[in-house]
């Protein structure tokens, strides 16, 4: 039975999987830096170690992602909404939309029994609709970004942003920890605005269930998430 | 009799005064600084100064701007809208369109003889405001005042492909770090500006002549890419701050002319020069 890897290069960090036989054998996330060329490299590398298989041994390699051009080696590239959709579909047969939020968009994707796109809708122009805008605020409030969904989650009274900005927002957010609320209450603010916009997105595919959600800031799918994508990738073709 | 108007932006309070015959005895400019609103009784008492008049003195006061609800001395508020295409035609009588590009939003308005006919305005984003230019001559690691001269020097325009300001800045950073000329990032940042703003413009059928005014219009670079991206000549007042707070003084005339035409008296408020209270 033959091997199979996906690649995925993100705008923040690189996933990496090898399957065999639909089972999900190895996987890899490192940061995709400045080169994506050289982090679809060491993604390789890190990949076939695991495994101790020599390039040569993978049948058909799939990239997918903002960088998918930069992985040289790739057979063939593959949108991200397919991708996502597809590795969804692998591993929740059950699940009709996937809400994608990632580090610079945000992506609601109908999937059908098949794990075929049915219709999907992506923002990508504004900060505030993507993890972005939780990552502008965490740097106010000096709290690291694996926190923030932990700390939220202590509010007693979010705070309502009057903005649908992030730059807007961060002033937003200074203005309020000079008035003395607490980073927990900001921080569920936050959360709030950022799911409405992706909830206005959600509105436009039609929200069907069951429904799954995946990107790097579900800190609890991060592995499964860092998989997803690229393992979809090798079930498209 | 003196009329003064008082324009609360986000980034600047600006106070002019006018006489009865609409000559202007003063006018200054003062941050709105972070402690917000409180300044105006501040730039009031300067331009006060500098008219060598007391407040008693002065007829009628009208605020305008963001801030104008904190401006405990003001016997009329007026929303900026009226407020510019007011001054704007009482410095270009013939204005048909004015932009104005401030530190927190942009407007295009559609002006007939000093009165407001249509408006498209954006306060939601900071792409296409002051702000834009604010952060991303930080990320470069310049002031905002020294962009425009700096675009001038550019030989190629960097074509900017994000729109949010957030990626912007990771942008031109990355243009940076790849060796891309400085003055080069500068005049792409303009075009985005300017695209922006005149493509929101655009919304209202643009007649010449078109006036720019607000903070961002000292920009030179931006002026530039506007003018291109209009395809049309662009008029700059003097002083492209000061429209909003013309405007205001203007009304506050107007009004007073009109209930002393009607027999009425003047109201005369008890007004002190004091600090608005937080948020009131």
């Amino acid at each position: 039975m033959a091997w199979f890897m996906g690649i995925d290069i993100g705008s923040a960090t690189s996933k990496g999987v090898i399957t065999k036989g639909g089972d999900f054998l190895a996987y890899h996330v490192l940061p995709s830096g400045t080169n994506y060329r050289t982090a679809a490299q060491r993604l390789r590398g890190e990949l076939l170690a695991k495994l101790s298989l020599s390039p040569r041994e993978i049948a058909y390699i799939i990239a997918t992602g903002r960088g998918a051009n930069n992985v040289l080696f790739a057979d063939q590239e593959v949108s991200d909404i397919s991708c996502c959709a597809r590795g969804i579909n692998s591993i929740f047969p059950s699940v009709r939309t996937v809400i994608d939020v990632e580090d610079q968009s945000s992506q609601v994707i109908g999937v059908d029994e098949e794990g075929w796109v049915t219709n999907f809708a992506v923002s990508e122009k504004c900060a505030a609709g993507s993890g972005r805008f939780l990552q502008v605020i965490a740097n106010v409030l000096r709290v690291d970004l694996k926190d923030v969904g932990t700390l939220s989650l202590r509010s007693e009274n979010p705070i309502a942003f009057t903005t649908g900005c992030a730059v807007f927002g961060e002033t937003e957010a200074i203005s309020r920890v000079a008035e003395g609320i607490s980073k927990e209450d900001i921080l569920a603010g936050v959360h709030e605005a950022l799911a409405d916009k992706i909830c206005a997105l959600a509105e436009r595919v039609g929200l069907k269930e069951q429904c799954a959600i995946s990107g790097p800031l579900i800190r609890e799918l991060i592995k499964i998430s860092g998989g997803q994508c690229s393992f979809e990738a090798m079930m498209v073709f | 009799m003196y009329f003064a108007g008082v324009d609360i932006g986000s980034t600047m309070t600006k106070v002019v005064i006018v006489n009865a015959d609409e000559k202007i005895c003063s006018r200054v400019v003062g941050l709105t600084g972070a402690e917000h609103r409180r300044l105006a009784n501040e730039v009031m008492a300067e331009a006060l100064k500098q008219a060598s008049l007391c407040l008693d003195e002065v007829s009628f006061v009208v605020a305008t701007g963001y801030g104008r609800l904190n401006v405990p001395f003001a016997d009329r508020q007026i929303t900026e809208l009226s407020c510019h295409a007011k001054g704007v035609s009482s410095l270009f009588p013939d204005v048909r369109t004015a932009i104005d590009i401030g530190g927190q939003d942009a407007k295009g308005m559609k002006i007939n003889h000093g009165n407001l006919v249509d408006f498209v305005m954006n306060d939601k984003c900071a792409a296409g405001t002051g702000r834009f230019l604010e952060v991303i001559s930080d990320a470069l690691g310049i002031k905002v005042e020294d962009l425009g001269s700096i675009s001038l020097k550019a030989t190629h325009k960097v074509e900017i492909s994000s729109i949010c300001t957030v990626f912007v800045q990771q942008e031109v950073v990355s243009c940076l770090s790849e060796g891309t000329p400085l003055e080069d990032i500068v005049a792409g940042i303009h075009d985005a500006i300017a695209s922006r703003v005149v493509r929101m413009v655009k919304r209202l059928k643009i007649e010449p002549s078109v006036v720019l005014t607000g903070g961002v219009a000292k920009n030179v670079g931006v002026v530039k890419a506007v003018k291109e991206n209009l395809g049309c000549e662009v008029l700059i007042p003097v002083d492209p701050l000061l429209s909003g707070a013309i405007g205001a003084a203007l009304l506050g005339k107007e009004l007073i002319l009109k209930r002393l035409e009607k027999g009425e008296s003047i109201p005369k408020k008890e007004r002190r020069l004091e600090e608005a209270t937080f948020f009131r």
